[in-house]
C-alpha cells in the first residue's frame, strides 16, 4: 500500500490549491480524484473574480497560492469593477478559458515531483489511529497522516433536468458516498443545499447583431505577483449583453408544475444571491426584464454561456423560454441547465484551520463547506492544506484576521455560524473595506506568509515589497517638498506642501501622478509598490482614524476565551452554554458572532478577560 | 451593565404592598419544568395548559395541611414576560401567608428571593426587552409625575420606542444602500444604487435630526425636578419657602445668615413631585459654616430646574439682571418709598410686600396673615403656574429623558452634521462604507448590532439580485 504524508480527496479549486501549498512544504501529497470530471474544472460560469472575490485571488496568490497565476493564463476577458467608486473598492474580474485553465492546473501539478495524483474514486476512510489514515478507492488504498476532504457538489449528489432526477455531482458525472459512508458511523451533522447552471448555447446559432458588446479592458492588472502588471496571455474577446422579455416570463410562469425547485422534487436550500430564472419569475410577478449575459467559454470552445438564467426546468421548456429573447431565436443547446443537490458539512463541527474538532486530522475545504464558488473552494483550500502541513511541522497555524483579509472573514463566518444558504463572499460581510483592498494584498498577506517558514521566490518578492512599500511611504512623507516651480510644471495648486498631502486630494489620479513624479526624480519603484503606497496615503487619515478607534475593540475580541470553563459557569443561560458547547469559540470575537449569543453573557466574559 | 446575578430560578412577591391586602400576587421565575413543584400543589401540574387560569390548595409538602387556596397562571418560556418559564400565584394577600408560601418554595426547592428588577433584568438578558425599553421601564416605576410616566410609557412601548426601531430600519436601509453600490451595482445599476443611497441618507439623516431635537433641552433635570430658592440673606428667601409649603419649615429671623445650609421640602404641584430648595443666602463671609453652605448653593442652582431668585427692593438695581432667572421675586415693596422708580413690565419679575398691604403691590403681601390683606391664593397659583408652565413646555415634543440615550443621540447626529456634505457629495465608496460603519456603531448602543447577514437578507427580500 502506498503512503503519504498527506492525501487529497477530490481535484476541484479546494482540493489543488491543498494539494499545491502542502507539497511546497515538502511533505509526500497526492490528490485522488475521479476519472471522468476534469481537475479544476468550472463547471459553472466561466469566469473568476469580481466583487471581493478579486481580492479573494490576490490573497490566495500572496500566500503562494495557484489560482492567480492560471488565471491569468487562460483570462480570455478582464474587467475592472467598481472603477468608478474609488481604488478601495475596485475588483478584478476575468473571463477565462476553461480548458486552458483545467489544463494548464493539471500540467503545473503534473510536473511535481511530490505530488501524485490518483484518478479514482474514494468509497470509504478509515482512521486507525491518530494521524493515521486508510484510503480505499474503487481500485487500491493509500495510507497517510492527513486527510483534506474537498469532494465539491458530489456527496450523495443528485442533478434535476425537469423531472429527470438522476444520481452525479454534476450533469452526467458520477456521486459520491454521503460522508457517513465515506466515514463508517460518523454521525456529522450535515446539510443539504441546493445549485443551478443554465443552459449551455451553441455559439454558431447566436445572432449577436442583436446584442449588446462588452469588450475586454486592457488596463485590468493580473493578480500573480510575477507577471508583469498587463501582459495577456491569450487573445481578448467579447461578452453580449441581452435582455428577458415579456414572454420569456410568461413561459417560465406557465410551466410552474414541471419545475423541479416549485413542484416539490427538490428540497435542498439555493442561494438567494444566485437566483434561477424560475425564482425571478416567481418572486418578483412585476418584473418581466431581466439582464442576461453571453460569454464565451472559451476560445475555442463551441459553447457560450448565458449567465443569469440558470434553470432547472424541463428540457423543451429551456429551448422554448431561450428562443423568445432577442438575439437567441434560432438558438441551439448544447448542454441543459440543470440543479444539483448535494451534502454539506455543519461547518461550526471545525476548528479555526478547518479541521474537525473530533477528528483533528481531518480537513474540509471548498463546497462541500457550504461555501459556493471557484475563489472561496480555493482560499479554504490553501488554507486546510497549509495547516495540515503546519499540523505535522507542530507549529502554530495558519490564521487569518478578518480585519485584514477576505479570506479570514470567510473562514471566521464559517465556523462561528451554522449557515441556512450557501455561503458567498460580499465586500458587505467586512467591517473593514478602505483597508481590505486589492492593491495592498501583499503588505496585508506578506506577513502571514512569512510565518510558513518557506523560501521560494515569492518569499524574497514579498520581502523586498514590504521594504519598497516603506521606503517609498518615508520618501513621500518626510523628504519629498514642492516647490513652486514644481507645482507649475505638475499644475498644482501650491498650497499643497508635500506629496503626501497632495495626494490626498480627491481629485487626483494619484497613481498616475507619482508615477511621473518618481520617473522625473530619477527614481524606479516597481509599479505595485506605488499604487499601494499612493492610496496608502491617500486614505491614511482614515485608516489610522478607524484602526485608533477599533484597536482597543479588536485588542479585545482578538483574546483567547476558554469555552470549556464558560459552559461550567452558572452565570451563563443554558441556552447560551448549549450554543457555547456547540461552536467551542477560542476568541471573543468569535464567541460574539456566534447567533443568539446574549449581550449579558458577551459582558459577563468581557469583564473576566484579562 | 453590571452582571450581578446567577441563573437561578427565583421568586417574588409582585404586587408589591407591605400591609395586608385582598390579594397578593407571587412570582416564580427560570424553572425549568412545572411539574417539579408538584409536592406543593393539589392539581395534577403535568395537566396544566399555558396561559390559563387554575384553581387549587397549595399544601405544606411536609406536613400536607392546605397553606393557601389560590389560583395560578402558568406562562411557558418563551412566551413569557421575560422569556423565562413563569408561573403567578394569585393567593389571600395576608403577609403571613404570603410569607408561608414563599417559604414554602424556598425550602424545597432550588429557588431564592428575587433581587429588586430582577424579574426585568432577565426580561432584558433573554431579548424580551431592549436596553431602551427597560429604561423605560425604570422610568414607568419610579416616576414622580404623569409626564414622565407618559415618557417611561413611550421609551417602553410607545413613540420612542417607535422611533428607536424606526432608526434600525433605516440604518438597516443606508447599510445596504451602500453595500447594493459595491456588491450588486451590476444588479441594480449606478444611477439607481446612487438614488437609493442618497433617498436612504436623507431619511436617515432626518429621523436623526428629529430625535436629536428631541434631546436638546437638560432633560435629566425633569427626573428629580427642583426650585432652587436664592438670593441675599434676609431678602425674604425663608418667609417665601414657608409660604409655598405653607407650613413653618425654615428658621426665620432677621440676623443675616440664619439660613446655614441649605433646606429642602417636597411639594407636588398638579401630581408634579417638585423638591423646593431654600439655600444658604450668598454672601462674603468669613465664617466656614456658612462659607460650605454658599458653595452648596452655587451647585443646587447650577443642577436645578427651576430658579427662583428672591431679592430686596434696595438691590433690584440696573446692575441686577433678571433674565438669569426663572423668576424673580423682589420682596418688601411696602417698605419702599419711591416704587415710582420700578418699571413693573419686566416679565419674570414679581413684585411682593412683606408684611401688609401698600405701595404698588401687584399681588397681595404674603406675610403675617392681616385681616385687612388676605394672602392672596392667587399669588401662590400665579407662582405655581410660572413653574409648572416651564415643566410642561419640556413634554411638548416627546424629550427624551435618559442621559446616556441623549448622550448617544447627540455624538450621533454631531457626526452626520459634521460629515454630511462630505457624505452626500463623496463619489468615493470606500470613504463612504467607512463614514457609514463609523455612524452604524454609534448607533449601537441606541439599537443594537446588526449583522451583515442581516444586510444582506434585507438586500436579498428587496431587490432581485443575481445573474
Ligand atoms: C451545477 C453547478 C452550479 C453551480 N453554480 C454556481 C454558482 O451559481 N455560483 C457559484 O459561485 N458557484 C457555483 N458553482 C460552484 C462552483 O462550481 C464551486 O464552488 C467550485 O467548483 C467548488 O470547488 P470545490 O473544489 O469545492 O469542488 P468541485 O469543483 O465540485 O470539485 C470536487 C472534486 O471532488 C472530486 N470528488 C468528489 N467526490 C470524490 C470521491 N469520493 N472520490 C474522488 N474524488 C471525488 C470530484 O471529481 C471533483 O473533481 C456551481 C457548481 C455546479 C456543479
Amino acid at each position: 500500500m502506498n503512503s503519504f504524508d498527506i492525501a487529497i480527496i477530490g481535484g476541484g479549486h479546494a482540493g489543488v490549491e491543498a494539494a499545491w501549498i502542502a507539497q511546497s512544504f515538502g511533505f509526500r501529497v497526492t490528490l485522488i480524484t475521479m476519472p471522468n470530471v476534469s481537475i479544476a474544472s468550472t463547471p459553472c460560469n466561466p469566469s473568476i473574480g469580481g466583487v471581493g472575490k478579486g481580492q479573494v485571488v490576490r490573497e490566495i496568490d500572496a500566500l503562494g497560492g495557484l489560482m492567480g497565476r492560471v488565471a491569468d493564463y487562460s483570462a480570455i476577458q478582464c474587467r475592472i469593477l467598481n472603477e468608478t467608486k474609488g481604488p478601495a473598492v475596485q475588483s478584478t474580474r476575468y473571463q477565462i478559458d476553461k480548458d486552458i485553465y483545467s489544463d494548464h492546473v493539471t500540467k503545473l501539478l503534473s510536473e511535481l515531483k511530490n505530488l501524485d495524483i490518483i484518478y479514482d474514486k474514494v468509497i470509504r476512510v478509515v482512521l486507525n489511529d491518530e494521524d493515521n489514515f486508510t484510503v480505499d478507492c474503487e481500485t487500491q488504498s493509500i495510507s497517510c497522516k492527513k486527510v483534506i476532504l474537498t469532494a465539491g457538489t458530489f456527496l450523495d449528489g443528485f442533478t434535476h433536468v425537469g423531472d429527470d432526477k438522476s444520481k452525479g455531482g454534476r450533469l452526467s458525472c458520477d456521486r459520491s458516498g454521503a460522508l457517513d459512508e465515506l466515514f463508517e458511523k460518523s454521525e456529522l451533522k450535515t446539510l443539504r443545499f441546493k445549485t443551478g447552471t443554465p443552459a449551455r448555447l451553441d455559439a454558431k446559432t447566436i445572432d449577436y447583431s442583436k446584442l449588446k458588446e462588452q469588450g475586454s479592458d486592457s488596463r485590468t492588472q493580473n493578480f500573480h505577483f510575477d507577471h508583469e502588471t498587463k501582459h495577456r496571455f491569450q487573445r481578448q474577446v467579447s461578452c453580449f449583453m441581452a435582455y428577458t422579455n415579456e414572454e420569456t416570463l410568461s413561459i417560465i410562469r406557465a410551466n410552474k408544475e414541471r419545475s423541479p425547485l416549485f413542484n416539490g422534487q427538490i428540497c435542498g436550500v439555493g442561494p438567494r444571491y444566485c437566483p434561477s430564472i424560475e425564482d425571478k419569475a416567481f418572486r418578483y410577478p412585476d418584473r418581466n426584464i431581466h439582464h442576461v449575459f453571453v460569454e464565451p467559454e472559451g476560445l475555442n470552445l463551441p459553447t457560450m454561456y448565458p449567465n443569469g438564467l440558470s434553470t432547472s426546468l424541463p428540457l423543451d421548456i429551456q429551448n422554448a423560454f431561450l428562443r423568445s429573447i432577442d438575439g437567441l431565436a434560432e438558438v441551439e443547446i448544447i448542454l441543459p441547465g440543470y440543479a444539483v443537490e448535494y451534502d454539506v458539512i455543519e461547518t461550526t463541527q471545525l476548528d479555526i484551520t478547518l479541521a474537525l474538532k473530533i477528528m483533528p486530522s481531518l480537513y474540509f475545504a471548498g463546497q462541500i463547506n457550504g461555501t459556493s464558488g471557484y475563489e472561496e473552494a480555493a482560499a479554504q483550500g490553501l488554507i486546510a492544506g497549509a495547516n495540515a502541513c503546519l499540523s505535522l511541522l507542530s507549529l502554530e497555524p495558519l490564521v487569518l484576521d478578518r480585519g485584514d483579509s477576505y479570506i479570514g472573514v470567510m473562514i471566521e463566518d464559517l465556523v462561528t455560524n451554522v449557515r441556512d444558504e450557501p455561503y458567498r463572499l460580499f465586500t458587505a460581510r467586512s467591517e473593514n473595506r478602505l483597508y481590505i483592498r486589492e492593491d495592498n494584498t501583499i503588505e496585508r498577506i506578506a506577513p502571514y506568509r512569512s510565518s510558513l517558514n518557506l523560501n521560494y521566490q515569492i518569499d524574497q518578492y514579498q520581502q523586498e515589497y514590504i521594504k519598497e512599500v516603506k521606503l517609498l511611504s518615508d520618501i513621500l512623507e518626510k523628504c519629498s517638498f514642492i516647490s513652486s516651480d514644481m507645482a507649475k510644471i505638475y499644475k498644482i495648486e501650491d498650497s499643497f506642501h508635500s506629496i503626501a498631502e497632495l495626494l490626498k486630494n480627491p481629485k487626483l489620479d494619484i497613481v498616475g501622478f507619482l508615477e511621473n513624479y518618481l520617473i522625473d526624480n530619477g527614481l524606479k519603484f516597481d509599479f505595485r509598490v506605488l499604487q499601494n503606497v499612493a492610496i496608502n496615503l491617500k486614505y491614511k487619515g482614515y485608516i489610522t482614524r478607524s484602526q485608533r478607534e477599533h484597536s482597543k475593540q479588536k485588542k479585545l475580541l482578538s483574546k483567547p476565551i476558554i469555552w470549556q470553563d464558560l459552559c461550567e459557569s452558572t452565570n451563563i443561560s443554558f441556552e447560551c452554554r448549549q450554543r457555547i458547547e456547540a461552536i467551542q469559540p477560542s476568541t471573543f470575537s468569535q464567541l460574539r458572532n456566534i447567533k443568539g449569543i446574549r449581550p449579558a453573557t458577551l459582558a459577563y466574559v468581557a469583564g473576566r478577560i484579562k | 451593565m453590571k452582571f450581578l446575578y446567577d441563573t437561578k430560578p427565583i421568586i417574588a412577591l409582585s404586587s408589591s404592598t407591605l400591609s395586608n391586602s385582598a390579594i397578593a400576587v407571587i412570582r416564580i421565575s427560570g424553572f425549568v419544568e412545572l411539574p417539579s413543584f408538584q409536592k406543593v400543589f393539589k392539581k395534577n401540574l403535568t395537566l396544566v395548559k399555558p396561559r390559563h387560569a387554575y384553581f387549587t390548595e397549595i399544601i405544606d409538602a411536609d406536613s400536607t395541611s392546605m397553606v393557601d387556596e389560590v389560583t395560578f397562571v402558568y406562562f411557558a418560556a418563551p412566551a413569557s414576560y421575560n422569556g423565562e418559564n413563569i408561573l403567578e400565584i394569585s393567593c389571600h394577600g395576608n403577609q403571613i401567608i404570603i410569607q408561608n408560601i414563599i417559604n414554602l418554595f424556598i425550602n424545597n426547592f432550588d429557588i431564592r428571593l428575587a433581587f429588586a428588577g430582577e424579574f426585568t433584568y432577565r426580561a432584558m438578558v433573554n431579548n424580551k426587552l431592549s436596553l431602551t425599553q427597560v429604561e423605560g421601564l425604570d422610568l414607568l416605576l419610579n416616576a414622580n409625575s404623569p409626564q414622565i410616566l407618559q415618557a417611561g410609557q413611550s421609551s417602553f412601548k410607545g413613540k420612542l420606542h417607535e422611533s428607536f426601531l424606526e432608526l434600525h430600519n433605516l440604518l438597516i436601509q443606508l447599510k445596504s444602500s451602500i453595500d447594493i453600490a459595491l456588491d450588486f451595482s451590476e444588479d441594480i445599476g449606478d444611477d439607481l444604487s446612487r438614488q437609493i443611497f442618497l433617498d436612504s441618507f436623507t431619511n436617515f439623516f432626518h429621523a436623526s435630526e428629529l430625535l436629536f431635537e428631541r434631546t436638546r433641552n437638560n432633560n435629566s433635570a425633569l427626573l428629580n425636578p427642583s426650585i432652587v430658592l436664592s438670593g441675599q440673606p434676609n431678602a425674604g428667601k425663608s418667609t417665601l419657602f414657608n409660604y409655598l409649603l405653607t407650613q413653618e419649615r425654615s428658621i426665620v429671623s432677621n440676623i443675616p445668615g440664619t439660613t446655614r445650609d441649605y433646606v429642602s421640602e417636597s411639594i407636588s404641584i398638579e401630581q408634579v413631585l417638585f423638591r423646593l430648595i431654600d439655600t444658604a443666602g450668598l454672601r462674603e463671609t468669613t465664617d466656614k459654616i456658612e462659607q460650605v453652605g454658599i458653595e452648596h448653593t452655587k451647585k443646587q442652582l447650577s443642577d436645578s430646574f427651576f430658579s427662583l431668585k428672591v431679592i430686596h427692593y434696595c438691590e433690584f438695581t440696573n446692575t441686577f439682571d433678571p433674565s438669569k432667572y426663572d423668576l424673580v421675586i423682589v420682596t418688601n415693596m411696602d417698605k419702599c418709598l419711591c416704587s415710582s422708580s420700578f418699571s413693573f413690565d419686566i416679565p419674570n419679575v414679581l413684585y411682593l410686600n412683606l408684611c401688609g398691604p401698600m405701595g404698588p403691590v401687584l399681588y397681595g403681601p404674603m406675610g403675617p396673615v392681616d385681616e385687612s390683606g388676605p394672602i392672596g391664593p392667587s399669588l401662590k397659583t400665579e407662582i405655581y403656574k410660572i413653574i409648572l408652565d416651564k415643566y410642561k413646555s419640556y413634554f411638548i415634543n416627546e424629550p427624551i429623558i435618559i442621559d446616556r440615550q441623549r448622550f448617544v443621540i447627540a455624538s450621533l447626529y454631531n457626526y452626520l452634521d459634521e460629515f454630511k456634505d462630505d457624505i452626500t457629495i463623496c463619489d468615493d465608496h470606500g470613504i463612504l462604507s467607512h463614514h457609514i460603519n463609523k455612524i452604524s456603531l454609534l448607533c449601537e448602543e441606541l439599537i443594537g448590532i446588526i449583522t451583515p447577514d442581516e444586510i444582506l437578507s434585507s438586500i436579498f427580500t428587496n431587490f432581485c439580485i443575481g445573474k
